[in-house]
């Protein structure tokens, strides 16, 4: 049997809107799935069915209502993010699980190379290494030299979105998720983002990702999991991919 | 995962008599005895490398709470432990209580008449502080105000003038300098950008950032604004009516809150 990095029990999301005498809102619910250590597990759907919810859940953006979510970390013991202390997935986020989101709220006043360079100091990499690697990895994903002191709140939406990428992308996570990274990108920085991920799947880095385009999905992942109105209709091997 | 540096348990600070009903009181007036319960049987950790927000609105009790822990107000009921040291520090005697102040902690006030000695120079404030820490060479503390003013991003030029003749953000900076000045373990920001203007706070959060990746510095952040909870808080509490009603990371605070009264606050973001 494959090692297993991440396993999903009877997942639901529920919001609870207060300000609208209480009315409930379910995302997804009853998800169950597993992650193999290495795996890329694609999540397709319509817009609406629940897929950033449940990577939301994930990274503990989102409070899961009901289920458990176990992170079977490398060296370590298995940790369930639903539940464990916040103090817990600060730890795990600096350390171990990446998250590229949709949209990057970029820090005012922070340079693009810092915010890149920050994220490895915080997993314990010492000041010029993580310099180097994070220019690297702006460098690669086409941010040029003379924009790494700038602060990214000036960039156009496709540089800020892969100065977003770049910090995720650099630290080299055990877990990775991403939702939709490529959306506000073009045809060529997306082929780079695209190659750049296939690179960190080949270094056994597990992956959990949404793309709006499925031929996109269909590149990368081992198998794709479909959601249809926050349930799981069907997880498939995906044999494109080989 | 990290260490705690700092603990607190169940304090809470009663203005007038008290009654054994107060702590039951939902508003902080108890029905009762009409007694005003500022902070009500709060408890948190604090804990190394981290900066903790506390949101909620003005009354809800956030500083009545940091407050109380510089010992500037004596709490009701309570305790707090620092890790390594198994007393409470709330029974700490004055001169204790007084080192801890000058060697562990540090305080930023919103308002620099609180934080500051007007009556005396910039300079001459920061280095009431190292001279309350014992240093006594001249040429030494003139070398310390030299480096904290680096640090704090003030002029030299500004350090013999008195606070009334500096900015806001200058003197905002003047009270950071005075609470780095003995290399804390933790320091207390009570909303140190509230008032400033948007390009003097941008620059203050900057250097709060700086100060804190560099000097790992624990801290723990009073906002009533959510745009500078969300840019330096790891995590959050919020407080309403002298009550902590949730907490969690920030991201998770700002984008999925749970209690009605959060909701309402995170609704009403510009």
């Amino acid at each position: 049997m494959q090692d297993i990095i991440l396993k999903v029990r009877n997942l639901s999301k529920k919001f609870n809107l207060h300000l609208l005498g209480g009315k409930v809102i379910t995302a997804f619910q009853n998800a169950s799935f597993v992650l193999k250590r290495g795996e890329f597990l694609g999540i397709s759907g319509k817009s609406g069915s629940g897929k950033s919810s449940l990577i939301k859940c994930i990274y503990r953006t989102y409070l899961s209502t009901e289920g458990e979510i176990v992170y079977y970390p490398k060296n370590g013991m298995p940790i369930d993010l639903a539940r464990c202390l916040d103090e817990e997935i600060i730890d795990l986020r600096h350390r171990k699980i990446g998250y590229v989101s949709q949209f990057f709220y970029a820090i005012p006043r922070v340079s693009c190379l810092k915010i890149v360079t920050q994220t490895l100091i915080q997993q314990g990499v010492d000041e010029d290494g993580a310099k180097r690697r994070a220019k690297n990895m702006l460098l690669r994903l086409l941010i040029p030299e003379r924009l790494f002191d700038a602060y990214p709140s000036t960039f156009s939406g496709g540089e800020r979105q892969r100065v977003n990428i770049a910090q995720a992308l650099v630290k080299k996570a055990e877990l990775l998720l991403l939702d939709e990274p490529t959306a506000s990108l073009d045809k060529t920085s997306r082929a780079i983002v695209l190659d750049e991920i296939l690179k960190l799947k080949k270094k056994g880095i597990s992956v959990i990702g949404i793309f709006h385009d499925d031929e996109e999905l269909k590149r990368f992942a081992d198998r794709i999991l479909v959601l249809e109105e926050g349930k799981i209709k069907e997880i498939y091997k995906n044999d494109k991919n080989s | 995962m990290r260490d705690w540096i700092l603990k607190v348990e169940n304090l809470t600070k009663i203005y007038g008599d008290g009654c054994p009903n107060c702590l039951k009181s939902e508003t902080n007036k108890c029905p009762f005895c009409r007694a005003t319960i500022a902070v009500n049987s709060v408890s948190l950790a604090l804990y190394s490398g981290e900066i903790l927000g506390i949101m909620g609105e003005s009354g809800s009790g956030k500083s009545t709470l940091v407050r109380s822990l510089y010992f500037d107000i004596s709490p009701t009921l309570g305790e707090a432990y620092l890790n390594g040291e198994e007393r409470n520090i709330f029974n700490f005697n004055s001169q204790e209580k007084r080192k801890l102040r000058n060697f562990n902690m540090g305080m930023v006030y919103q308002s620099p008449y609180r934080g500051l000695n007007f009556e005396i120079t910039a300079g001459g404030n920061v280095a009431e502080k190292l001279l309350m820490a014992n240093w006594r060479s001249y040429s030494n503390i003139r070398r310390r105000l030299i480096d904290l003013f680096e640090k704090t991003e003030l002029p030299l030029n500004r350090m013999d003038d008195f606070p009334a003749t500096l900015s806001g953000g200058m003197q905002q900076r003047i009270q950071i300098a005075k609470a780095l000045a003995n290399n804390p373990e933790i320091l207390f920001l009570d909303e140190p950008t509230s008032g400033l203007d948007l390009s003097v706070q941008a620059r203050l959060l900057d250097l709060i950032k700086k100060i804190q990746q560099e000097l790992k510095i624990s801290i723990i952040l009073v906002s009533h604004d959510l745009g500078v909870i969300r840019l330096l808080a790891d995590r959050v509490l919020v407080m309403r009516e002298g009550r902590i009603i949730e907490s969690g990371l920030t991201d998770q605070i700002l984008e999925d809150p749970q209690h009605p009264y959060t909701q309402l606050l995170v609704n009403s973001m510009l």
